[in-house]
């Protein structure tokens, strides 16, 4: 199973990887518990910071796609099929536009909603 | 003088097989590639001037050619002077060195032969596989384990010979050596199973089948080079140093027919050094 990225295409490299691995597993070629590629292995065939590749995997297990045991590596989550058809992106959009919208029938400015949006972000509580 | 004949013999084949039989063989395998894969078909495989490449095939059989007459000349020399037999000994080792130097001048041109493709290679798009790549997928066990076992006998033999307190015998400072050499080649073939991919053309089929052929190489010579360091310490408590300059000259041609070994030239994928093959 090959996977393909493009370092000129304006889709991060991360997400380019965690499309593929999802594309994989929703395709049947990686099934649960497969293993997978190391970090390492994946970064240097790629030929990419193995920081990127760490954040792909992170986010695939945050996602419930692939899971890790410890030094053993990493390995497909058994509900993987199920969990690589979760959009988080589609979902953070989705709530963002109606949150964006529902302030702005009240009157906020753009500057407004901009600068609360970075308050919040930058302050940790959340 | 039995020593000194057997001595003789083995360094006549030093310079048969290290010095013309193998060159042949890589000058032939150049041939091959630069017939069966020109670069009117196949530009991806020459960065540089095809000219160079044949200028190179031609360096290496003269250097070639100038030692095996060096090591020949000194051989009939110390054959008529006997005071020069002495010397022969002494050189085997020496001639060894000069040897391979030619094979290691062409290894370092290939390197940066790979270091000009990677940066004439104009494609935006990179492939890997996604199967982990593990130890035995490069190494049968068969090969792995016995190479394990032959370091840990190394170790056995060592406790043992401890016991006889020759004051020449370095102990487990051999151990030390041995291990040291065997960090080494683990650490090649680990470098050749994870590292950065040296060809950016290459297959990741053809990439496992060098790793393959690298890995077992690094095994084989990992048991010679033990076996070497048995025999070495056996001769040294038999009293038999003379026959040293022998078993280092068949030991020298050992470990180069192992580390020459090379894989079928004809399996590799060459397509990928086609001129359209820049565009995928």
């Amino acid at each position: 199973m090959l996977i393909t990225i493009d370092i000129e295409s304006p889709e991060p490299l991360f997400a380019q990887l965690i499309a593929q691995i999802k594309q994989a597993v929703q395709k049947g070629h990686k099934k649960p518990g497969d293993p997978l590629p190391s970090i390492r292995q994946l970064a240097n065939d790629l030929n990419l910071n193995s920081k990127t590749v760490a954040k792909a995997y992170r986010l695939l297990e945050r996602d419930c796609v692939i899971q890790t045991r410890g030094y053993r590596g990493s390995y497909v989550h058994p509900d993987a099929k199920e969990n690589s058809l979760v959009d988080l992106n589609e979902l953070v959009t989705k709530k963002l536009e109606s949150a964006i919208s529902a302030l702005k029938n009240s009157g906020a400015t753009d500057s407004e909603i901009r600068v609360a949006f970075a308050a919040i972000m930058n302050s940790g509580d959340v | 003088m039995l020593e000194q004949n057997l001595f003789s013999i083995a360094f006549l084949g030093q310079i048969l097989l290290v010095s013309i039989y193998i060159p042949l063989k890589i000058v032939r395998r150049m041939t091959f590639i630069f017939e069966t894969y020109p670069p009117a078909t196949h530009p991806l495989l020459y960065p540089k001037p095809f000219e160079s490449y044949l200028d190179l095939r031609k360096r290496y059989r003269m250097a070639n050619f100038v030692i095996a007459a060096m090591g020949l000349l000194a051989l009939v020399v110390s054959i008529v002077e006997p005071r020069g037999r002495e010397v022969l000994n002494g050189m085997a080792f020496w001639l060894f060195i000069v040897q391979i130097l030619p094979l290691l001048w062409v290894e370092g041109t290939v390197r940066k032969e790979l270091k000009l493709m990677r940066s004439l290679d104009s494609r935006t798009t990179r492939t890997a596989e996604l199967d982990p790549r593990k130890l035995f997928d490069v190494l049968t066990p068969k090969l792995f384990w016995t190479t394990v076992a032959v370091y840990l006998a190394f170790w056995v033999f060592i406790a043992w010979f401890r016991q006889f307190d020759y004051p020449w015998f370095g102990g487990f400072l051999n151990n030390l050596i041995i291990t040291g050499l065997n960090v080494f080649f683990a650490s090649i073939i680990l470098w050749f199973m994870y590292g950065k991919k040296l060809n950016p053309h290459q297959t990741n089929d053809d990439r496992m089948r060098v790793t393959r052929r690298l890995a077992s190489v690094m095994c084989l010579v990992s048991i010679a080079v033990t076996l070497y360091a048995v025999v070495t310490i056996y001769l040294s408590a038999e009293g038999a140093r003379d026959f040293q300059p022998f078993a280092r000259s068949v030991y020298f041609q050992v470990i180069v027919l192992l580390s020459v070994q090379t894989y079928r030239i004809d399996l590799l994928n060459f397509d990928v050094y086609r001129g359209d093959a820049q565009a995928t």
